[in-house]
């Protein structure tokens, strides 16, 4: 039998975390925006290093603080995907004081920093300012194009395990 | 039916209640939403289920999970979900709220579009003002790149006309000025467009006389296109005020570009300029300009792009670019002035430009007599330390202050340290100063004489000539002490006028 593990996406509405796991696990993608309500929950088996990993992903709806998620939800989570939208910086102005949330309440619980909708950034601009110290640790995917998408799961999976 | 018997239906219709034994196996379903079979684990009829498992097993007394999206046997509904431990005993009980949270879902929808759409929209402008930004940097870069070369070209031109040439030689000199100077517009309206756009360009508010500007644009273009044969009329109507209050260089800048443009597109016929004043009163007036021509003509579907940053540049991809940027500057200034322009065209037959500009009307109250100044006569022996160290600048400035009449007397600096040895143990009149040298920055230099303890050496002025023509650029170079600002391009009038200014 494979190990469960609870994997919860975090981070403001319309980042694309439904996108993210839809490609995750389904291998598609829909450019319409369809508002998530409450929790959708999918499954997804990876394997690492011959070992089978069930991934039990929980797809929350957007909130505009973690401090706001419904606490169930983030019950015996073993690992977070926080998602923001590279386009709007709304979804990434608090990012450092979400990221301090997490690790303070949930201390021994892995995180991974997602950066989506690379695909829609075309200006050297705005490339030069995700360079920054503070996105540093972000990994930046396309779930239109799955630009990153399988490698972050994994990583986030190494985590956990 | 009474209250009760209803209230029994709904909640039979809307709740389901499983046991489980604590290893989360079913031990009993009354199956009122999902036909859940018994001693089946629960875990394995959703993800949600196999993820809360471990949830369930260490409940002690009640756990609740609100609003989870279930997909069972095809059917969906979103659904609360208590665990409860009573009496050693485990059960989950279904809230079916699919109804009550599909009817919140548009509101919910709707909401979160507008205001992703906002900050879409907020993204997107700073997108476009961050290109804007670039764009203008890289015109500022280049332009500072291709004046100083051009600099050299037409100082050297301007030296080569004062020796003795050939007539064929003089024909050749005078294209090579002729197209220099081209370049050296084409450069100046793009530090115009860069400018405006920047919000760098300074509106005057001065005393002058319309028509006599007028007068002057008109003989200017009489004389210059006088072989083409095309006629220039003026009409000033006799509506119009003539001593007003504001940006005579900014109006003559419309004007000319307008003219230029209207000469450049008209074969045969005529161009007219006439001004007209309607809304006077005897502190303002809107001063209208047309400006109208029996030339090309500009088809219709090309007359909303006209005013377009490098229209005629994306217009003439393969033809060299042989205009200006004026209708690009003619529509910026003309906003910047508070003004309005409307352009009607018909191929074939012509185009008119209306322009609507405001002034206030001078009156004898804020009228100034100005006085001559006096004692502008011959300088003489003027010593001026030039800091510079390019090679063909220094021979082009050896050249230009060669036999000038002017008495002054040049000695040049090759780099910083060694104008800070000259100045240490020389005394000058003026000190010619380039920013940027290979060992330190201009300001170190400066710095040295503005803070000098030598009374007289702190007084001497100093004269920053740079092909960087912004704004900012010049306030920084003037804070930093410097007491004249000459931009390159410049003509050894220019330069030599701006010196004697200094000097006085």
């Amino acid at each position: 039998m494979s190990k469960s593990k609870k994997v919860v996406l975090l981070g403001y509405f319309g980042v694309g975390k439904t996108s993210l796991v839809r490609r995750f696990v389904d291998s598609a993608f829909n450019e319409d925006y369809l508002v998530t309500v409450g929790v959708q929950v999918k499954k997804k088996e990876v394997s690492i290093d011959k070992e089978v990993i069930s991934l039990i992903i929980w797809d929350i709806e957007g909130n505009q603080s973690i401090s706001k998620v419904r606490e169930s939800y983030m019950l015996g989570t073993n690992g977070f995907l926080y998602v923001f939208d590279v386009t709007r910086p709304e979804t990434f102005e608090d990012l450092v004081t979400e990221i301090s949330f997490l690790k303070e309440n949930y201390p021994s619980t892995p995180i991974q920093i997602i950066g989506n909708k690379v695909d829609l950034i075309e200006s050297e601009a705005i490339k030069e300012f995700f360079k920054k110290e503070e996105f540093k640790a972000c990994n930046f995917t396309s779930a239109k194009y799955g630009n990153n998408v399988e490698e972050v799961f994994l990583k986030l999976t190494q985590l956990m395990l | 039916m009474n209250i009760s018997s209803i209230r029994s239906n709904l909640y039979q219709s809307k709740i389901q209640i499983i046991q489980l034994d604590p290893t989360c196996q079913v031990l009993e379903s009354d199956n009122t939403i999902f036909v859940i079979k018994e001693n089946t684990s629960i875990g394995s009829i959703h993800p949600f289920f196999e993820g809360i498992t471990p949830i369930i097993m260490g409940t002690t007394t009640k756990v609740n999970f609100p609003c989870i999206n279930l997909n069972i046997d095809s059917k969906n509904s979103i659904v609360d979900i208590e665990i409860i431990k009573k009496d050693e005993k485990l059960f989950l009980i279904i809230f079916d709220f699919t109804e009550h949270y599909t009817d919140s879902h548009p509101l919910v929808q709707e909401k979160n579009e507008a205001s992703i759409s906002k900050s879409k929209l907020a993204f997107e402008r700073n997108l476009l003002l961050a290109k804007e930004d670039f764009k203008n940097k890289f015109l500022a870069h280049i332009n500072h790149e291709i004046r100083n070369p051009l600099n050299s070209i037409l100082g050297f031109l301007e030296i080569l006309k004062n020796t003795k040439l050939d007539y064929e030689q003089k024909e050749t000199l005078n294209v090579l000025q002729k197209t220099s100077l081209h370049l050296k517009v084409l450069m100046d309206d793009l530090v115009d467009i860069s400018k405006i756009e920047k919000g760098y360009t300074d509106i005057k508010n001065i005393p002058f006389n319309l028509g006599q500007l007028l007068i002057n644009l008109s003989k200017h273009f009489q004389i210059k296109y006088a072989e083409t044969g095309i006629e220039l009329e003026l009409n000033i109507d006799k509506s119009t005020p003539q001593k007003l209050i504001g940006d005579p260089t900014r109006v003559n800048q419309i004007i000319f570009n307008l003219l230029e443009n209207a000469f450049k597109h008209t074969k045969k016929g005529k161009i007219t300029l006439s001004t007209s004043a309607n809304e006077n009163n005897d502190e303002e007036t809107k001063i209208k300009f047309i400006i109208s021509d029996t030339g090309s003509g500009i088809p219709k579907e090309e007359i909303d792009k006209i005013f377009k940053s490098y229209y005629q540049i994306e217009l003439n991809e393969i033809k060299p670019i042989d205009e200006g940027l004026g209708l690009k500057i003619v529509k910026e200034l003309t906003t910047l002035l508070n003004g309005q322009i409307n352009v009607t065209s018909e191929k074939g037959k012509g185009t008119v430009y209306e322009i609507t500009l405001p002034f206030k009307v001078r009156t004898n109250k804020n009228k100034k007599k100005k006085s001559v100044p006096k004692g502008s006569g011959i300088l003489l022996s003027k010593r001026i330390l030039i800091v510079e160290d390019e090679e063909i600048n220094q021979m082009l400035l050896m050249k230009t202050f060669l036999d000038n009449d002017k008495g002054f007397f040049i000695e040049i600096a090759r780099d910083g340290k060694h104008a800070l040895s000259l100045l240490e143990n020389r005394k000058y009149d003026l000190i010619l100063l380039k920013m940027k040298l290979p060992d330190f920055n201009g300001v170190k230099i400066l710095e040295f004489v503005k803070n000098s303890t030598n009374p007289k050496l702190k007084k001497t002025p100093v004269l920053v000539a740079s092909g960087g023509t912004m704004k900012n650029e010049q306030e920084k170079i003037i804070k930093s002490g410097a007491d004249g600002f000459l931009p390159k391009p410049y003509t050894k009038k220019e330069l030599f006028s701006k010196i004697e200014s200094l000097l006085k």
